[in-house]
């Protein structure tokens, strides 16, 4: 077989790229890392001697106005409210927004709440679909549920924001199922410094069936031995433990995520609510809020806390983890591209100079990245050109290098709040170096897709399709 | 000088045409590219003396035009290779003997000086060793076809010397032998580059014969500065010479030294001739040159470069240091380039991989073990509590109660110590202990000096320190509190706080207090703790009523809330209520919502009128609160008469307070509401509405229609205004609320005729 001309520039230069690639982003990591765990260890010093009973028992305490949008959450929706009503904060509001469900989302909810229509006006302030009606639980006085015309999550949150009465906002999913102490830890942090904090976000766990875990009583999370579902909390956890630590050391935060996200509300209303013109609505706020504020100078905050507050739900067949993850590609680029001013402008600190760069390189353009060595290789494979012995030593650094990772999110996890079972941490420990074969091609297709999503402009806000669940009777969830 | 070089792109070619620029002559490359490459000569393509032609030497037009322009004439172009002349004989001999015919004749033309290679395969099958440049050239027959090349070259030296005879062109053959160097491809079989590069593939290395037969390779950079250097002598022309190396090597060793050079792990195999080639396919055991003649010339290569170069040493990776390139032929007849590591690369990765997962391992283990002892602690301190629960041993001294934990407690740090001994979710017992230990093994002393420390790497001992401090109520507890507080570092501050809370007697909320007042740390965190300490501390509260700064009475204000009772405290934070800082108004307001004194409702009343609209909405409130207690409807009604004014209130907190109240001070206060749905004000007309509404008149009247009794007719007048002014989504609402017969009922409603004295 001939060898075309370039075919041996081409792989040495592929082979340069991915290697400078892999260098910064082990630098990168490394750093992260080490800023991670240094900012744990400062937070679980806080904890240690962190007063929470004081907290709960005060009249002082902020009060907090919980949003919730639901669109089609029949399963999950009773079971996030309830944990959302069961926490053991003072003074705090629900709203459910009710985002033009087709299905019987709000008849669940009615059943559970004995929801009155009531008409309420409500401050006009965030551009929103029209509301249909306003309900008010005859046994809950905390609960207001809004059901609207369908316009999106980013609308639906505007609209509840429209509804709320206090000045600190929790912005979480409809299908999410809190801890009773979730808006505690979060508005602890919060409480130290509300002067300067404005955004704050949280770990939470991901499972094929959130409320399993808390049906059974407890709140520690648990791995459920499902392979997707199980990959997805590692890296979630990853992701938060190590590296949104560290950017919160380094004010440079750049993703108060949508499942639970603190804000105080005169921030978001200031910067004209969330947007439904981005495939999500969490990091483009958090994107918004620093620009602004960047940009007016202003003296903020935006933390990740470490302490688990929630487990929500992630997908649990492949394609729908592919559709979820390639909107979430899409969103980065959409976001990236609007805010691409503010890369490496030191007008923009940390954001601009270390925040940014690195959504670029390691999320924006990392499929690219993947899509050049996968080419390289196929190419190397069919011109005879493939060492395959160092290949295979290759592949094996990288899946144990990016256990690594894996393994210190979960130590400093671990060393500070003790709550995986001792089982369930080996699992974590023997998924780490498979990830790298079986978790992350999945992530580089639908990073693909994302990004030919994301130049075609697509759109679509195809939410995943629930999890089917064994049928389990309602008395379950009794309290 | 200018030189030509024919078949400059080859291997020898573009050596020569290096030596050629280095000396500083001009060199033109003349090359149809056909075993040749344009990779050998692009180094110099932005050389303004080289100048490259790709075409053929039988052009005889270009040939001409070059020779003209130069000096000196190399013709070194040929078909190469023994695998090329078995393959394709007829264009060899061709081709050969023709470009030769073009370029004498062109070079006769102008009397040009030629140098010829021809090739030591003319000696041909002769066993006279070493071959001289006058021995016998012995051909084999005719049949076997790799005689036609020696024999085509052997035509071109007759035909060049007969020019130098005839024409008095000045020409010079050279016999060149096995010549080895960079640039050469082993695709026409030239055997050092094809060993090698099997060698670095991994594929077997393959000797034809039996590898016996022995060659003698030059280093082809002596090779093409002979070349050069042979032109400079003035009897060289008419002249043959010999140029190679003497030394001698088997193939079979070749190959051997090749393995070994490249560490290569492949396997040596002998393959005959007869697969190689084809039947009866004849080679010679031996050949060596005779370089007498080459000597006297002092042409090299000679003793002095033979040291130097050893045999393929270019080609194959250098023991130490700088990676070679090494150019290969590939099965396809491409060129390739390797870059040879001075090392093979699968020991440094197999390493990097050996570091990596023992890496991993190790973390891992270190994750779940730590876990496990962690657990093991846990339970060790909860079997460890069980037992002091025995009465015998509730009765000894705290220190000798239990071993086990005061072995556990020996190995914790200083600061572990501490946050061991302010736990508040220790077995009380452990407690005990815990502090009984500290104080034993640290002392109260030591204890305050960390309490005290100030430099920021300490701060976490220092704070677990304050908390352990506090709870032993050590003497200096309250003394290092005191500065602590005050501590600019939120923390230290923050953490102060709770202690002297938890320590819950006068002195520590005489510290608060004070602490309060300087208004560091954020009175907000010291109030909180304030608001829930454990004893009544009214009396050291009220002074701070009338402190200077704002900030101070406005949290005084709000902390005596808790103490509504007390005598006299009402009329002084009333008091307050006219203060000149809006935020002490509203605190005072609220902390008399909560007392029952009479003094609050002409107060708020009077605050009705505040220009801060919190101000005004807290009145609200707390009108709200005497009102729906107190059981005289009359009373209620004058109340909600002041409130139902703050529907119109510009501030939406205010009208939201306002809405909330009336629907708090009873369904009966209804006319006062109702009398805002008449109001210009769009505010005043909608919160009515809402108000009205959530009273559940708006229910209780259409309900009235449906059961027969006619309600009245004010009523009916408050709900239909109370519907228009709420607009489609409250009749809505209404309807879904109430039942299918009362549809028409809403319906009839809302379509009624606009009333005199609204506008819609």
């Amino acid at each position: 077989m001939n060898l075309p001309f370039g075919v041996v520039e081409f792989l040495h230069v592929a082979y340069v790229i991915c290697a400078v690639y892999l260098v910064l982003l082990g630098v990168y990591a490394v750093g992260m890392l080490w800023s991670a765990m240094r900012e744990s260890r400062f937070r679980h010093r806080q904890e240690d001697v962190e007063d929470y009973a004081t907290v709960l028992g005060s009249r002082y305490t902020i009060p907090v106005s919980v949003i919730a949008p639901a669109f089609n959450e029949v399963d999950m929706a009773v079971p996030a409210i309830r944990s959302l009503l069961g926490q053991s904060y003072p003074e705090f509001e629900v709203i459910v927004v009710d985002d033009g469900s087709t299905d019987d989302t709000l008849a669940t909810i009615n059943a559970a709440y004995d929801l009155e229509p009531r008409q309420v006006f409500f401050k006009n302030v965030l551009v929103a679909k029209p509301v249909r009606t306003v309900y008010r639980s005859r046994i809950e006085p905390r609960l207001t549920v809004v059901s609207k015309e369908n316009g999106g999550k980013a609308d639906a949150l505007n609209c509840g924001i429209n509804f709320a009465r206090y000045r600190y906002l929790a912005c979480v999913d409809g299908d999410t199922v809190f801890t009773t102490d979730a808006l505690l830890k979060g508005m602890a942090l919060i409480a130290k410094d509300p002067a300067r904090i404005v955004g704050a976000a949280s770990l939470f766990g991901v499972s094929v069936e959130p409320e399993a875990a808390l049906a059974a009583g407890k709140t520690a999370p648990m791995m459920n031995r499902h392979l997707l579902g199980d990959f997805q909390h590692l890296d979630l956890l990853r992701a938060f433990v190590a590296y949104r630590q560290a950017w919160s050391r380094h004010d440079c935060m750049m993703c108060v995520s949508g499942g639970f996200g603190l804000w105080r509300r005169d921030v978001i209303v200031e910067s004209g609510g969330f947007s439904p013109e981005f495939s999500c609505e969490d990091i483009e706020m958090t994107f918004r809020v620093h620009e602004r504020l960047l940009r007016e100078k202003r003296d903020y905050r935006i933390l990740s806390l470490p302490s688990m507050v929630a487990q929500t739900e992630g997908p649990k067949s492949i394609r729908s983890l592919v559709s979820q993850r390639a909107r979430w590609q899409r969103v980065v680029l959409e976001t990236l591209w609007h805010y691409r001013g503010m890369l490496g402008r030191p007008r923009y600190k940390s954001v601009g100079m270390l925040g940014l760069p690195y959504y670029l390189l390691f999320e924006g353009l990392s499929p690219l990245f993947h899509l050049l060595s996968l080419v390289a290789l196929i190419v190397a494979i069919v011109f005879g050109l493939l060492g395959w012995p160092v290949y295979l030593a290759l592949v094996g650094i990288m899946m144990f290098a990016t256990a690594i990772p894996n393994t210190l999110a979960v130590l400093l996890h671990d060393s500070a709040y003790r709550d995986y079972r001792v089982r369930d941490l080996a699992w974590m420990m023997a998924l780490g170096p498979l990830d790298l074969l079986l978790y992350r091609p999945i992530l580089m297709w639908a990073g693909l897709r994302g990004t030919w999503q994301f130049l075609r402009k697509e759109k679509r806000w195809n939410k995943f399709e629930r999890n089917q669940r064994e049928a389990q009777p309602v008395a379950a969830y009794a309290s | 000088m200018r030189v030509l070089i024919t078949g400059g792109a080859g291997f020898i070619g573009s050596h020569l045409a290096d030596v050629c620029l280095k000396r500083g002559d001009e060199v033109y490359v003349l090359d149809d590219l056909s075993t040749g490459s344009i990779y050998n000569i692009e180094y110099h393509k932005d050389h303004p003396d080289f100048h490259y032609t790709i075409d053929r030497v039988q052009n005889a037009a270009v040939t001409a035009e070059l020779v003209d322009r130069v000096d000196v004439v190399y013709h070194l172009a040929a078909a190469v290779g023994v695998r090329l002349i078995i393959d394709s004989p007829a264009t060899t001999v061709e081709n050969n003997l023709q470009a030769a015919e073009v370029l004498f004749a062109a070079a006769a033309k102008k009397r040009k000086r030629v140098l010829f290679a021809s090739t030591s395969e003319v000696y041909g099958l002769s066993t006279d060793l070493p071959f001289r440049e006058d021995g016998h050239l012995v051909l084999g027959s005719t049949t076997k076809g790799r005689w036609s090349y020696a024999c085509a070259k052997a035509m071109d030296e007759f035909l060049a010397l007969a020019y130098f005879h005839e024409r008095r062109l000045p020409v010079t053959i050279v016999r060149l032998f096995n010549t080895v160097g960079p640039r050469q491809t082993g695709h026409y079989g030239m055997v050092v580059p094809t060993l090698v590069r099997q060698a670095l593939a991994g594929q077997p290395i393959t000797v034809f014969g039996d590898g016996t037969q022995r060659r003698c390779f030059a280093f082809v950079k002596d090779v093409a500065g002979a070349l050069a250097k042979v032109m400079d002598h003035r009897d060289a022309p008419g002249e043959i010479y010999n140029i190679g190396s003497t030394d001698e090597i088997s193939i079979l060793d070749l190959a051997k030294r090749v393995k070994a050079l490249t560490r290569s792990t492949s396997e040596i195999v002998t393959v005959p001739y007869e697969q190689a080639y084809d039947e009866g396919f004849e080679d010679m055991p031996r050949r060596i040159p005779d370089v007498t003649k080459s000597r006297a010339h002092r042409l090299p290569p000679d003793d002095d470069d033979r040291r130097d170069h050893r045999i393929g040493d270019p080609v194959l990776a250098r023991p130490c240091g700088i990676p070679a390139r090494a150019r290969v032929g590939t099965p396809g007849g491409g060129m390739m380039d390797i870059t040879t590591l001075p090392y093979r690369a699968e020991p440094l990765f197999l390493g990097v991989l050996a570091v990596t997962v023992l890496l991993w391992i190790a973390l891992s283990l270190y994750v779940v073990l730590n876990r496990r002892a962690h657990d093991r602690r846990q339970r060790r301190l909860m079997e460890a509590a069980r037992d002091l629960s025995d009465p015998a041993v509730a009765s000894l001294p705290p220190l000798e109660r239990s071993p086990a934990i005061r072995r556990m407690m020996s190995r914790l740090s200083r600061r572990e110590l501490y946050l061991m001994v302010a736990s508040t979710e220790l077995p009380p017992g452990v407690s005990e202990i815990c502090a009984a230990y500290a104080t034993d093994r640290v002392g109260l002393d030591r204890i305050a000096d960390d309490a005290c420390v100030d430099a920021e790497r300490r701060k976490w001992r220092r704070i677990p320190a304050l908390f352990a401090l506090g709870k032993l109520k050590a003497p200096k507890a309250y003394e290092v509190l005191e500065t602590a507080i005050t501590d600019p570092d939120p923390d230290v501050s923050n953490a102060a706080s709770v202690i002297l809370h938890r320590m819950g007697d006068r002195h520590a909320a005489a510290i608060l207090i004070a602490a309060l007042r300087k208004g560091s740390p954020p009175p907000s965190r010291v109030a909180t703790h304030l608001d829930q300490f454990p004893l009544a501390i009214h009396d050291l509260i009220r002074p701070v009523l009338v402190d200077p700064q704002p900030h101070a009475r406005q949290w005084a204000a709000s902390l005596l809330a808790r103490y509504p009772d007390v005598p006299g405290l009402a009329v002084e934070v009333a008091e307050l209520a006219d203060d000149r800082d809006p935020q002490v108004r509203k605190a005072a307001l609220a902390t008399l919502g909560a007392m029952t004194n009479p003094v609050a409702v002409p107060t708020a009343q009077r605050r009705l009128g505040d220009p801060v609209s919190y101000v005004r909405s807290t009145a609200i409130r707390v009108l709200t609160r005497h009102g729906s207690v107190d059981a005289d409807e009359a009373r209620r009604q004058t109340i909600a008469s002041w409130i139902a004014p703050g529907l119109a209130d510009g501030t939406w907190d205010v009208r939201t307070a306002a809405k909330e109240s009336l629907v708090q001070l009873g369904p009966a206060t209804w006319r006062n509401v109702a009398a805002q749905l008449r109001s210009p004000d769009e505010f005043a007309r909608n919160s009515a509405a809402e108000v009205l509404q959530n009273l559940g008149l708006v229910d209780s009247t259409i309900k009235g229609f449906g059961s027969g009794v006619e309600p009245a007719t004010d009523a009916v007048d408050a709900v239909t205004r109370a519907l228009h002014a709420g607009g489609p989504p409250m009749a809505r609402a209404a309807a879904m609320r109430s039942t299918p017969e009362s549809l028409p009922v809403i319906e009839g409603l809302v379509a009624s005729p606009q009333l005199a004295g609204v506008e819609p």
